[in-house]
């Protein structure tokens, strides 16, 4: 699979984000919020400044914990990056999801109304 | 003729568009267009504002994140507040929420009728009537069973699975011509197979001499004694938000189809059709959770007809088992994994397949308006229904593995991951709690003002028409009394023209009986000589 591209991937999520109504935003801003604490509280650094194997443990940890909050904080935070990722090119041609021939194929198969 | 913003020039106008109509109809979706197709078909001079923009065929290039963006409201991130949250999306767009849905084409189960007749009052129509209009609609949008050499692998394995376990199975009919399998029916069909009203009725209406006006927001009803006397907005440019001219628009008869979420909000923000009490409430959605099964050869889950084949044994309870397909992007939003996991999922993407479960509401919730043209849906699911979404679960997993899955990936907080009966016994005797579930979603909000024979109880009277104010109709989904327990797009055009014809009565001053008998009285009764 592609590496992830933060900058391109983030700008992409935060532009489906920005689309939605205002509680949403900060909803997502909130689940960042309380993952931040969660990495502050323990492993004493904000998440941006974690290596990223650490990263990924403290969203399996939120992702597995029995607080709801918790969970659901992992879930919506990642969630507009994943769109983001799995919606570009070269992620979906490594999925089997090749647009561009199916653009084309579409194209090709265009149908009109009328028996 | 179909006016957009570039066409009318509308960043250049300043001047009110005033306008006169026999019907003035608001929405361009289920409700509001096979109405509009009917009564131009009928002579009447019809116009009819839509609030999206308009996007043609060729615009739909299966970029499911630019779709959200321009055809559903707010991005497709409506949400009912609620444990767990429930997306809710819904269209704006020319076609209102048929552009972007799955298609899938089912009438009504006869009890839900006789249940509306029962405790709703809905006693005018007899369900025989009401397939006179199904077949109409089914005839005019090509409703049909898909290929199954199109249907796709992910139907494939679910109907292989159901059957094993014994259970009916089989493709279900939806409104598409000639389909290819491309599996992105909600996100705008590229090929213009599926029929949805931008395609089918919208373009006829156009040519019976409707007048479609795009990227038009309504957000007055004109009233003058008691009567309704037509609708007054404004034009802002769907993707920039830039104001255009304001628009008014007189007619005789004025119908408001823009959906569960707007008609209501349209009625309580000019303060109409409010003496029941029951504008905004009573919002059912059919709420749906997924399982994702993995298995060993590859399923290609983004080919296939989106929607197209069902489990039917659980309707009596309220269950629906539904396939679906969906390209990578709105697939992974549907594993709440994390990080690693989620990748290492989702590089299984080839050989993963979806079972939808969808929930009959017997609980329902209310819609509220907020400041700036805003609202917010209160929706809690019930206790049983809670039970009901988890029986489906199960019987999906079943079903997966039944068809040769190597796993089943749910929604569910201490079940996300099912190896085997063995799990799939654990989360049967499960109590799985509401807050379990990761996230729910409600593709068919419906009941916002519903339809009765009590004023009292009910916001419509059964043709359609407000019991508050006269010639004011409601044609979408919010008048159903209940949830239908199954796709209800084909209810909504079918009840549709059956209002356009209660509109024809009123406008001609006919009753349908007369209408009949006027046209065979021209017949000689004495045979010629």
């Amino acid at each position: 699979m592609p590496d992830v591209d933060t900058e391109r991937t983030a700008s992409a999520a935060a532009e489906l984000v920005c689309r939605g109504p205002l509680e949403v935003m900060l909803t997502v801003l909130g689940s960042v919020f309380v993952l931040n604490l969660m990495a502050v509280l323990t492993c004493g650094r904000r998440l941006r400044t974690l290596p990223s194997w650490q990263q990924m443990d403290l969203f399996t940890k939120a992702f597995n914990s029995r607080f709801t909050l918790l969970r659901g904080a992992s879930v919506l935070a990642g969630l507009p990056l994943k769109v983001a990722y799995y919606n570009q090119d070269d992620v979906c041609r490594a999925l089997g999801f090749e647009r561009g021939l199916l653009i084309k194929d579409a194209l090709d198969h265009q149908v009109s109304r009328g028996r | 003729m179909l006016h957009t913003w570039e066409s009318l020039e509308l960043g250049r106008k300043k001047k009110t568009i005033e306008l006169e109509s026999d019907v003035v109809v608001v929405g361009s979706g289920a409700g509001g267009a096979p109405l509009a197709y009917e009564l131009s078909a009928q002579g009447y001079s019809v116009t009819l504002l839509e609030e999206g923009g308009y996007f043609p065929t060729e615009s739909f290039r299966f970029d499911c994140r630019q779709a959200v963006m321009s055809l559903y409201r707010d991005g497709g991130l409506t949400f009912a507040a609620g444990i767990p949250a429930t997306l809710c999306p819904v269209g704006r767009t020319v076609g209102g929420t048929t552009t972007i849905n799955q298609g899938t084409a089912l009438r009504m189960p006869r009890g839900v009728l006789a249940d509306w007749k029962c405790f709703h009052g809905i006693d005018d129509i007899s369900y025989e009537e009401l397939c006179l209009y199904y077949q109409a609609v089914e005839e005019f949008i090509y409703v049909s069973k898909p290929d199954p050499d199109i249907a796709g692998l992910n139907a494939s394995r679910f109907l292989e699975g159901a059957r094993a376990l014994g259970l009916q199975a089989s493709y279900l009919p939806r409104n598409a011509k000639d389909c290819e399998g491309y599996g992105v029916c909600c996100f705008g069909c590229p090929s213009g197979a599926k029929q949805s009203t931008n395609v089918s009725y919208i373009p006829e209406a156009v040519k019976k001499g409707a007048e479609v006006y795009a990227d038009c927001r309504v957000e007055k009803i004109m009233i003058e004694n008691s009567k309704a006397t037509g609708l007054a907005g404004r034009f802002y440019k769907h993707d920039t938000g830039a104001r255009g001219p304001r628009i008014k628009v007189h007619g005789k008869v004025v119908v408001l189809a823009g959906g569960t979420n707007g008609t209501p909000l349209l009625l309580m923000k000019n303060g109409l059709a409010g003496t029941s009490g029951q504008v905004g409430r009573n919002y059912a959605l059919h709420p749906v959770t997924q399982v994702v099964p993995v298995f060993d050869e590859r399923i290609d889950p983004h080919r296939g007809v989106s929607q197209s084949a069902w489990v039917h044994d659980f309707l009596g309870e309220g269950i629906s088992l539904e396939t679906t397909v969906l390209p990578p992007d709105m697939l992974s939003m549907t594993i709440p994994q994390a990080s690693a996991e989620h990748a290492a999922i989702m590089s299984e993407y080839p050989n993963s397949g979806l079972f939808g479960v969808m929930v009959k509401d017997s609980h329902t919730g209310r819609i509220l308006p907020r400041p700036g043209g805003k609202f917010a849906v209160l929706y809690q699911i019930g206790r049983e229904d809670l039970k009901r979404m988890t029986r489906g679960n199960v019987v999906a997993a079943e079903i997966a593995f039944a068809a040769g899955a190597k796993r089943v990936y749910t929604m569910i907080a201490g079940h996300t991951r099912l190896d085997g009966h063995g799990d799939v016994k654990r989360l049967k005797a499960s109590k799985v709690r509401a807050r379990q579930y990761f996230a729910m979603s409600g593709w068919h909000p419906m009941g916002t003002c519903r339809m009765g024979g009590d004023p009292d109880t009910s916001v419509v009277k059964p043709t359609g028409e407000t019991w508050d104010v006269d010639n004011l109709f409601v044609s979408d989904a919010s008048v159903f009394p209940t949830a239908l327990g199954v796709n209800p797009q084909l209810t909504i055009m079918a009840l549709s023209m059956r209002c356009a014809g209660f509109i024809d009565e009123r406008l001609s001053g006919k009753s349908a009986v007369e209408e009949l008998m006027e046209q065979v009285a021209g017949a000689p009764l004495e045979p010629s000589v």
